[in-house]
């Protein structure tokens, strides 16, 4: 489609990378000072009182209390779990979640309009095609939402994929909803929004066990699958190989997307890998937890075997509650430890990417100005994120201050980024063809990869879970197991 | 709009109705699915969470008492 003549000359447009780290970083700011001029002097008495109190469950009660003293949370809202019919998606404990749901679209419209002002696009196109994509991702919402597919974690992101899909397929995508398809704008923004719920303090949750069971394994497998990848499967397209190989070893969808945007992998690559990641994540949640109580493996290596390997964070904590509470607790932690993670492996493959894989034929290696040029911008913004925050959550008032604030500033943050992922994923499904998508998985490669990566995960986190809580800290397993 | 998108449109919201609206809650009713979703509901778990900061807090209570009253077994 195009576009009337820009107002702006191309040269002087803003990069959509730019973009998404001051749209991002715009609403967190905006956030945490709304949180500071309306609960400021309420969250420093409840951090004393945290601080000084010894009753554990007023501890807990005070710490949920604040996390929600968001100004900006009741207008963010998403569809919740229903059963049977879906007006029961837009009501949560008596309240209605519509006003959320239209807050989250109204921000989200306003926030991306400024973007496309910036960048000299036609304003009122993009207006229409965006209400139209958003409804989209409401209904990819209330199908994930429907209680069967909620508890088994089919999540939103294959919903999206699959409206979008349908779409683009069955009744073809029109030409007028194209100006509002921009992936790439929705899932950058998203992930700098991301990088403020990245917090390096959540490393040590689990000491030394924690850290060589998430980030000692997890970059192992991922650099040993993707030079099996490379090297012996000689998979064509190297970030089909990278998606495939982080979402598998590090966390999931979360890591597909942070990975896919940082090597600059085409869509259809993005919607395999978190397909075949999807599907696998269903099999292992029922499969792991039968091998654990099958063969009689403490509940804590148990625990930890199924954090380090389950690709989907949600499914982890539900596979690991199917063999104790202690079992789902270790779970739910080595994958909040690994999900840190993927900050750092995102970094990475973006300096990788710029500095060996998209290098001339001709040139050995490029120098540090073509590195800056070609190194995807949205990672210094997810990576700026990332650090305040984990500075703020640490540093402050013996970090309770720092926590709550943090706690309470990403409130409504991460509702507006899983609405960027939702809207991004509806359109991945709009501008792909199931031809292209078969495309990607041509000879099977994808699949063994994957296959193959999880068989080294499995067998490399059981070992060094059981290693870490067996024979060098065997007293953490004791009191995990209280 | 053809004849033909048209009425591939209505085929699938037919079938997604059909499936949300009339296999799936249906399915909603087995047991091992209540157990289930009331096992989640239970201890908080969020099973659709993409990352851990849309669990509850209350997940990861349990390593982070265990490292402060013991923080030796850890390190």
């Amino acid at each position: 489609m195009n576009d009337p003549a820009p107002a702006i000359p191309r040269s002087r447009r803003f990069s959509e990378d730019w973009l998404a780290v001051f749209l991002g970083i715009t609403v967190l700011c905006v956030s945490m000072v709304s949180v500071w001029v309306a609960h400021g002097d309420e969250l420093t008495q409840t951090a004393e009182q945290i601080a000084a109190s010894t009753d554990k469950s007023e501890v807990k009660k005070l710490t949920k209390g604040a996390a929600s003293l968001s100004p900006l949370k009741p207008w963010v809202n998403k569809p919740q779990e229903w059963t049977s019919s879906p007006i029961e998606a837009l009501s949560a404990k008596g309240k209605s979640v519509v006003p959320g749901i239209v807050g989250a679209g109204g921000i989200l419209l306003v926030l991306f309009a400024v973007g496309i002002v910036l960048r000299g696009e036609n304003l009122q196109r993009f207006a229409g095609a965006f209400v139209v994509v958003f409804l989209l991702s409401v209904l990819a919402y209330l199908l994930a939402s429907q209680s069967v597919i909620h508890h088994y974690n089919l999540e939103y992101a294959l919903w999206a994929l699959l409206v979008g899909l349908l779409i683009s397929n069955i009744i073809g995508t029109p030409a007028w909803l194209k100006p509002a398809v921009r992936t790439e704008f929705y899932i950058k923004t998203g992930l700098v929004l991301l990088g403020a719920e990245v917090l390096f303090g959540k490393l040590l949750a689990l000491g030394l066990p924690g850290i060589c069971i998430a980030w000692i394994v997890t970059p192992i497998v991922l650099v040993t699958t993707y030079l099996f990848g490379q090297y012996v499967l000689r998979i064509e397209s190297r970030s089909l190989n990278m998606v495939i190989s982080a979402d598998m070893s590090v966390c999931g969808v979360s890591a597909a997307i942070a990975t896919a945007a940082s090597c600059k992998a085409k869509k259809e690559e993005l919607s395999t890998a978190i397909s075949m990641s999807l599907m696998f994540t269903v099999i292992m949640m029922m499969v792991m937890p039968a091998v654990v109580r099958a063969t009689g493996m403490d509940p804590v290596i148990g625990g930890a075997w199924m954090g380090g390997t389950i690709d989907s964070t949600g499914a982890v904590a539900a596979a690991g509650e199917l063999i104790s509470p202690a079992a789902g607790d270790v779970a739910a932690t080595i994958k909040m430890i690994q999900n840190v993670l993927i900050g750092v492996v995102s970094f990475c493959v973006a300096v990788y990417w710029v500095t060996f894989v998209e290098r001339n034929e001709n040139s050995t290696r490029p120098g540090l100005s073509e590195i800056w040029v070609r190194f995807p911008k949205f990672v210094l913004g997810f990576l700026a994120a990332s650090i305040v925050c984990s500075l703020i959550a640490g540093a402050a008032t013996g970090g309770v201050f720092g926590e709550l604030f943090v706690s309470a500033s990403t409130a409504a943050t991460k509702g507006l980024r899983g609405w960027c992922f939702c809207l991004a994923f509806v359109c991945i499904g709009l501008e792909t063809n199931f031809s292209e998508l078969a495309k990607t998985l041509k000879g099977g490669k994808p699949l063994v990869l994957y296959v193959c990566g999880q068989s080294l995960n499995l067998a490399l986190t059981l070992f060094m879970a059981w290693l870490m809580f067996d024979k060098v800290f065997p007293q953490a397993k004791a009191v995990l197991n209280q | 709009m053809s004849l033909s998108t048209t009425w591939r449109g209505l085929l699938l919201t037919a079938a997604l109705a059909v499936v949300w609206l009339g296999i799936l809650p249906r399915v909603a009713t087995w047991s091992s699915v209540q157990q289930r979703r009331a096992r989640h509901e239970e201890s908080g778990i969020n099973p659709a969470a993409i990352f851990y900061s849309e669990q509850p807090d209350e997940l990861f209570d349990r390593a982070d008492v265990a490292l402060h009253e013991h923080p030796e077994a850890f390190w």
